[in-house]
């Protein structure tokens, strides 16, 4: 076949992709070439930092603002924050696995990475720290960096009390129920939801009592509520199959019964989509468990004119104690990491009421560091939100999140039990005693590995 | 170089871009995630060898037997309810109606829309209390359910939005009914046949291969649902909509159980190639390709 000179065969046009690619690789091979600057004294390397969180919107704006914060500090380290939204552990694995993990990451607590080895320690680094004082940190908060006798992070981020007794005080004072004189326990609590419960003809709730899902369906609530942690981080055992957890669920189940599970899982449907975003605060719930976020979240969305109040769950342990969790969000160091002590100079930055202030100033998150929380004037904030702070120290048995290197497992099956138990579909010692012998074993694949 | 090598080594080339993504991205991870499914792997340690024992111990986990019991409800009345949604909306489209090219690209929207969107228009529609669904409903007297919040309703909802995106099936059944003869219409007329029986025995069987391909196609997506369950109900209430994947992916990715989530993945890959092996092999009752004897 004849071929003009001019036409581009397709020989002609494999050779020239051939070299155009093999050129392009070449290239990036080369080093760089010298620049003028690089007789002078070499300036301080310039670090890359990438750093996962969960929030976007104004959570994530006030993440990137203490980020920001920090280079202006440190400014050969540039931070990448990235919001990795709800579903960060899952890309935390994924990146883990391909080889190219984040140097930091923001979750609720170390274990579960820890207890697999995906950490650093950051023990060290603490002890020889001039800027971190564990002593300024809630001592629940620091249950959360722990596994195995060690830290392997900081509190950073939204750490204040995540356990409380919201109550809707137009439903109260309508009801004629007495303030001064909350529920001390859960027979009061029932006694309080009759009151504010509302029933129609067809028996569809109107107005639900007491809604006990929320933030009580983390089994680190029901531990503190019931006096016995499910999970011993010293003794690496599980308590699930106890007579407190048992007695736990009969209590959720006792609010599922009052007026039916279906008839509130319809309550709770029907309010989804609502201009305002939650039946309590549209004013259809008359109590609720809730955490430090909420007494914010009423003062924004609620419908006008309502007023909460807030206070201890009570002690269902029959102790007379003021159970109140405290919870928070940890920053973490990844093993992989290619620049650990510059990973360590930020997390070190996030004790600092500097941080601290910059991330509140944006977002509005409070970390509960105790320098931190004295510098804010927590009465002219969010009405309750008093509560949120001042329960960390009048609370009578206050508890962090267990270090529980199975926690999410633990979690999602405890809910998903509770429900079952509510639904009456499961019998609670019986479906206890499966999630004993569930996190057992995959506990001990952790202490195996 | 023999002219026969030349244009092999040739076309390699030219289809080297595909056969390196398929090697990286498709053969390379089915085979890891063969080998994970005999390990105990989290993602964040090596693998650990446990030879059959995710597997075995599948056999005892209830939560996984719960969700096979939801995936397979899935797919026996989604799949076959959308078939024949499908063919009935072409049918119709078949027809000579006004706006025809109109109502076919109205069919065909809902596949171009994102699932997420979908998914939360669905759940706008089966608010109980202000729902579309529930408000046509209540014009007829009826009052409707708690689609989303109830146990028993949950999965019938996830397997009605599913007959919203029938548009594709209906394009390709729409593409076998223009195909079918018109002599095959004429010669049964002139026999008698009804329109009625015309259907019956004419465009149906005419269609069978179309059907088969919305069969196959439909069931292998129904078996690895997982979109609407998760961002609809994040597998609830009670775990009644918490399906084959939606577990499979909470393990691996939540629960750091990637072993035993592998294992998962190989028992529904031969889980669904048995099923289409046995759809294959009947189809040779019920199948008509034009041109056969």
């Amino acid at each position: 076949m004849a071929t003009s000179e001019g036409k581009l065969t397709r020989r002609t046009f494999l050779k020239a992709t051939g070299f155009g690619a093999a050129a392009a690789a070449l290239s990036a091979c080369v080093a760089a070439a010298p620049t003028a600057g690089d007789d002078a004294a070499p300036a301080a390397e310039q670090i890359e930092l990438d750093y996962w969180y969960i929030w976007g919107g104004r959570g994530g704006e006030g993440q990137v603002a203490g980020c920001d914060l920090f280079t202006e500090h440190n400014p050969n380290i540039t931070m990448h924050p990235l919001t990795a939204g709800g579903v960060i552990l899952d890309k935390t694995l994924a990146a883990f696995a391909a080889g190219d993990p984040p140097d930091l990451v923001d979750l609720i607590l170390c274990a579960p990475l820890a207890g697999r080895g995906a950490l650093i320690a950051v023990d060290d680094y603490i002890e020889s720290s001039t800027v971190v004082d564990l002593e300024n940190y809630q001592a629940a908060h620091l249950e959360a960096v722990n596994w195995a006798g060690e830290r392997w992070g900081l509190p950073a981020n939204e750490g204040l009390g995540w356990l409380g007794l919201a109550r809707n005080r137009n439903l109260v004072q309508a009801a004629g129920l007495d303030e001064d004189a909350l529920p001390a326990d859960f027979e009061e609590l029932h006694a309080w939801a009759e009151a504010l419960e509302e029933i129609d003809d067809d028996g569809n709730v109107q107005t639900l009592g007491m809604d006990i899902r929320g933030i009580l369906t983390y089994p680190d609530c029901w531990s503190v509520v019931m006096g016995k942690r499910y999970f011993d981080g010293d003794t690496f055992e599980y308590n699930f199959d106890s007579e407190e957890f048992a007695e736990a669920l009969q209590i959720a189940k006792s609010f599922y019964d009052r007026v039916g599970a279906e008839k509130i899982a319809e309550f709770k449907a029907a309010q989804e989509g609502q201009p305002i975003p939650s039946p309590a605060a549209a004013g259809k719930v008359g109590l609720f468990a809730g955490g430090s976020w909420t007494p914010g979240s009423l003062a924004l969305n609620a419908a006008e004119g309502l007023e909460f109040g807030f206070s201890f769950i009570p002690d269902g342990a029959g102790e007379g104690k003021m159970p109140f969790f405290a919870g928070t969000h940890t920053a973490m160091i990844l093993n992989g990491s290619d620049n650990v002590d510059a990973a360590w100079q930020f997390l070190e930055f996030t004790s600092t009421d500097e941080y601290n202030r910059r991330v509140y100033d944006v977002s509005g998150f409070i970390m509960g560091t105790k320098s931190f929380i004295d510098s804010l004037d927590m009465s002219t904030l969010y009405p309750g939100l008093d509560f949120y702070t001042s329960g960390l120290s009048e609370g009578t048995r206050v508890w962090g999140i267990a270090p529980d290197p199975n926690w999410y497992l633990a979690w999602a099956d405890f809910l998903s039990l509770e429900e079952e138990v509510g639904f009456g579909k499961t019998d609670p010692g019986e479906g206890l005693q499966i999630l004993q012998e569930k996190l057992t074993t995959e506990l001990a694949k952790v202490l195996d590995a | 170089m023999a002219p026969g090598t030349k244009r092999f080594l040739t076309m390699l080339a030219f289809i080297s871009p595909w056969i390196i993504g398929f090697l990286a991205f498709f053969v390379y991870p089915l085979l890891l995630s063969l080998y994970y499914s005999f390990t105990e792997y989290n993602l964040l340690q090596p693998p650990k060898w446990v030879g059959l024992q995710n597997y075995s111990n599948l056999t005892e986990d209830t939560h996984y037997q719960n969700a096979v019991g939801n995936t397979v409800y899935f797919v026996a009345f989604s799949v076959p309810l959308g078939v024949l949604t499908a063919f009935i909306i072409a049918f119709l489209l078949n027809q000579q109606l006004r706006l025809r090219v109109l109502l076919r690209m109205i069919f065909y929207i809902p596949i171009v829309v994102p699932i997420s969107a979908t998914a939360i228009l669905w759940m706008w529609i089966f608010n109980s209390n202000w729902g579309l669904l529930n408000n046509l409903l209540a014009l007829i007297g009826i009052q409707g359910p708690s689609w989303l919040g109830s146990p028993s309703w949950s999965k019938p909802s996830l397997i009605i939005m599913q007959l919203w995106l029938v548009g594709g099936s209906v394009l390709i059944f729409l593409a076998a009914l223009q195909d079918v003869p018109r002599a095959l219409y004429d010669a049964a007329m002139v026999d008698g046949a009804n329109a009625i029986r015309r259907v019956w025995h004419v465009t149906i069987p005419m269609v069978t291969p179309a059907i088969l391909f919305s069969l196959l196609t439909g069931m292998i997506a129904a078996f690895q649902t997982f979109a609407n369950a998760w961002i609809m109900t994040d597998g609830g209430p009670i775990r009644s909509t918490e399906f084959y994947v939606l577990y499979l992916y909470d393990n691996g990715f939540r629960f750091f159980r990637m072993g035993y989530a592998s294992a998962m993945a190989w028992i529904l890959f031969g889980v669904v190639v048995v099923v289409t092996v046995i759809l294959f092999r009947t189809s040779a009752r019920w199948v008509y390709y034009g041109g056969e004897g």
